[in-house]
């Protein structure tokens, strides 16, 4: 630390990242040393700036904001206001001051970030230009006059070859500043580099963020792969030092998200933070004190990661490279537990491409044998599985596509005896049911259990998707409240069916399932899509929620234990005797 | 007139076509056109009370025609209906 008091008269020649931080003094009584009609020192922000020309001090408080951008007119000053007016220019608590961030261009080629530690209303600190650069269209206004002949006057302001120079000032009587200067004719050391970083970088201790961060917050471990491994914080997002630049905005689009960095000690986390401010514009970003070391010793949780092994690593290496899925999402993949309705003609495509994801667990229920004419579009099924059962087909297929995929077979077709048994294991449902009552089934238990369901159906060369999800959007009962009667609902075996038209609804299902696994992009909860094969268009519907609802307008504790497992006879309510 | 989409199930009542044109100012003018020029979709659509048939969901544009007016909602030429049965099939 220098004490900048020492400095005053004095230039300080930095480098192009030099830095200064000020702590100042504001008096009791600023006014008294104010001309009249000058504008209060805190006329902006809180932040004044100050000028004691020659030991004249008539000039005073300009407000930092206008003044520097008017010092740097026509070297970028354009830049700086539109970056100020955009918020740059703010107040951060740090340590009980105020802190306030300036972004001042001190350079044609970039942009430095400045920032001034001070008690409310006060903080003074001149921001110079290469002498001989300065703007030469000052003088429109008494103020920019003088301020030009400041920067004019050899006693205070001295120059640097790197195109920057700063001055700090503490002759005015009211101000009393301290703070640390870079000195530019020494290397920077380690330390010193760290210790300046502290100085603008909020550190938060493990106590703090102990029971969460903020609304909004978000949790990052920039440590290494195999340091990850060993433990993190839980909630704690994944992203190694190397790779913060290039993938914090998939985590953090906004730049005021409140961030919270940890490594194993706390400095390395210091330095992503000074990135992610200082090159990245983020404007809430600490850094934790101890990191995950001290974590550890106030004996807060640490969750051990699963990791892949290198086989895994290898098989998933194209889901890793995306940001979307990477590593925590592969391992949601590998938890899931998706049950699919039906090995048929949705079934096969979306096991397939599900088992090839490398979702977990699937459970499959399907009574039938395989037949030769379901080979026309079940591609699950081989010619020489014909006659076996469709769950053992399918998870033949799936077993040699991915063993990493745990087959559940559920041989017999799913009703009002054994589907509150199956469904609760489950994540999700895929529904690829052929029928109507069985359809009503699944959706009255998946409410009751609060399942998602990707229900799929189709039927010649057409083909509808949603996703159900229980008191989120509506439910199929939402959508259909009654079924057609049985003329109007013809199957595919009487109706015939387009062989490749499951394959294109299976895998948008699959879709569907993968994103509500990964909890990313937006699902077709609330939206029903048509797919026309034959003339190869979407048309997308707003389905909503009906109040009146049998099934999902029910609060959920409003449905007793004893009524859980019990259905009305769906068959007869298909039958159309509605 | 309104483009009125035609399900499937519904496309041999109006010989085989996709999408039909239908004249109307609202959506049940526009249905009662559509049911004069093909007959056999009147049972379909209509139950004998005359109102729509609780399991077919009619679409102007993308919404459904139940929270707009129902078969008074107006409809204006060049707007497209859909007629939305539900469909089991999966297999």
């Amino acid at each position: 630390m220098v004490h900048v008091g020492a400095l005053a008269r004095h230039a300080i020649r930095l480098p192009d990242l030099g830095q200064l931080i000020l702590r100042a003094e504001r008096p009791a009584d600023p006014a008294s040393h104010l001309l009249a009609g000058e504008p209060a020192p805190d006329c902006i922000g809180g932040v004044s700036f100050g000028i004691n020309r020659d030991g004249d001090d008539r000039h005073i408080a300009a407000g930092l904001v206008k003044c520097t951008s008017d010092l740097l007119r026509g070297q970028g000053a354009d830049v700086l206001a539109r970056r100020i007016e955009e918020g740059q220019y703010r107040r951060r608590p740090s340590n009980g001051l105020q802190a306030y961030r300036l972004t001042v261009l001190i350079s044609q080629s970039k942009v430095h970030h400045w920032n001034f530690l001070g008690h409310e209303g006060a903080g003074v600190a001149g921001v110079g230009r290469k002498r001989g650069c300065r703007a030469r269209d000052y003088g429109e206004r008494d103020t920019h006059q003088r301020e030009a002949d400041y920067y004019d006057h050899d006693e205070f302001c001295a120059c640097s070859d790197h195109g920057g120079s700063l001055t700090g000032f503490s002759g005015y009587p009211f101000l009393t500043m301290e703070g640390s200067v870079q000195d530019p004719n020494q290397a920077t050391t380690a330390a010193g580099l760290i210790a300046d970083i502290k100085l603008r970088v909020a550190e938060v201790a493990p106590a703090e963020i102990k029971d969460g961060l903020p609304e909004g917050g978000v949790l990052i471990d920039v440590r290494e792969d195999g340091e990850y491994a060993t433990g993190h914080i839980p909630e704690a997002h994944h992203i190694p030092r190397s790779y913060l630049e290039m993938r914090i905005e998939n985590i953090a689009p906004d730049r005021d998200t409140p961030l919270v960095l940890y490594c194993a000690g706390g400095v390395r986390s210091l330095y992503a933070a000074k990135t992610l401010v200082d090159d990245l514009g983020y404007t809430d970003v600490k850094s934790l004190t101890g990191g995950i070391t001290l974590w550890k010793d106030g004996g807060h949780p640490v969750e051990m990661p699963k990791t892949l092994t290198p086989v895994q690593a290898e098989r998933y290496s194209r889901h890793l490279l995306l940001s979307e899925v990477g590593l925590e999402g592969q391992q949601k993949l590998l938890d899931a537990k998706v049950l699919l309705l039906g090995a048929g003609g949705l079934g096969s495509p979306t096991a397939l491409y599900l088992a090839a994801a490398g979702v977990g667990t699937l459970g499959i229920i399907d009574g039938d044998v395989v037949d030769r004419s379901n080979l026309q579009r079940q591609v699950i099924h081989t010619e020489d599985r014909i006659g076996t059962l469709k769950v053992e087909s399918a998870a033949a297929s799936i077993n040699a596509l991915n063993p990493d995929v745990e087959v559940v077979q559920y041989p017999y077709r799913i009703g009002p005896d054994n589907i509150m048994d199956i469904l609760p294991n489950y994540d999700i449902v895929v529904d690829g049911l052929d029928n109507f009552p069985t359809r009503y089934l699944l959706n009255d238990a998946s409410v009751r259990l609060k399942i998602p369901v990707v229900s799929a159906s189709i039927l010649g060369f057409e083909g509808q998707i949603s996703v159900f999800s229980p008191y989120e959007g509506p439910c199929y009962r939402c959508l259909f409240p009654v079924p057609p009667p049985p003329e109007l609902a013809p199957s595919c075996g009487a109706n015939g069916v387009l062989g490749v038209l499951p394959g294109t609804m299976g895998l948008l299902q699959a879709t569907e399932v993968m994103k509500l696994i990964l909890g990313q992009g937006d699902t077709l909860v609330g939206r029903l899509l048509l797919y026309d094969a034959l003339a190869t268009s979407f048309t997308e519907l707003k389905i909503g929620r009906d109040p009146e609802c049998p099934i999902c307008s029910r609060a959920p504790d409003a449905i007793s234990d004893s009524e859980m497992g019990v259905f009305p006879d769906y068959d007869a309510f298909c039958d159309g005797s509605h | 007139m309104a483009l009125v989409r035609i399900p499937p199930v519904l496309r041999p009542s109006v010989g085989g076509e996709r999408e039909v044109e239908a004249a109307g100012s609202n959506i049940g003018e526009v249905l009662a056109s559509l049911v004069a020029d093909h007959p056999a979709t009147k049972d379909q659509i209509f139950g004998a009370d005359g109102t729509l048939n609780r399991y077919v969901n009619v679409y102007l544009n993308d919404e459904d025609v139940r929270v707009l007016d129902g078969l008074d909602t107006t409809v204006g030429a060049g707007d497209h209906l859909v007629i939305l049965p539900a469909m089991a099939g999966g297999s």
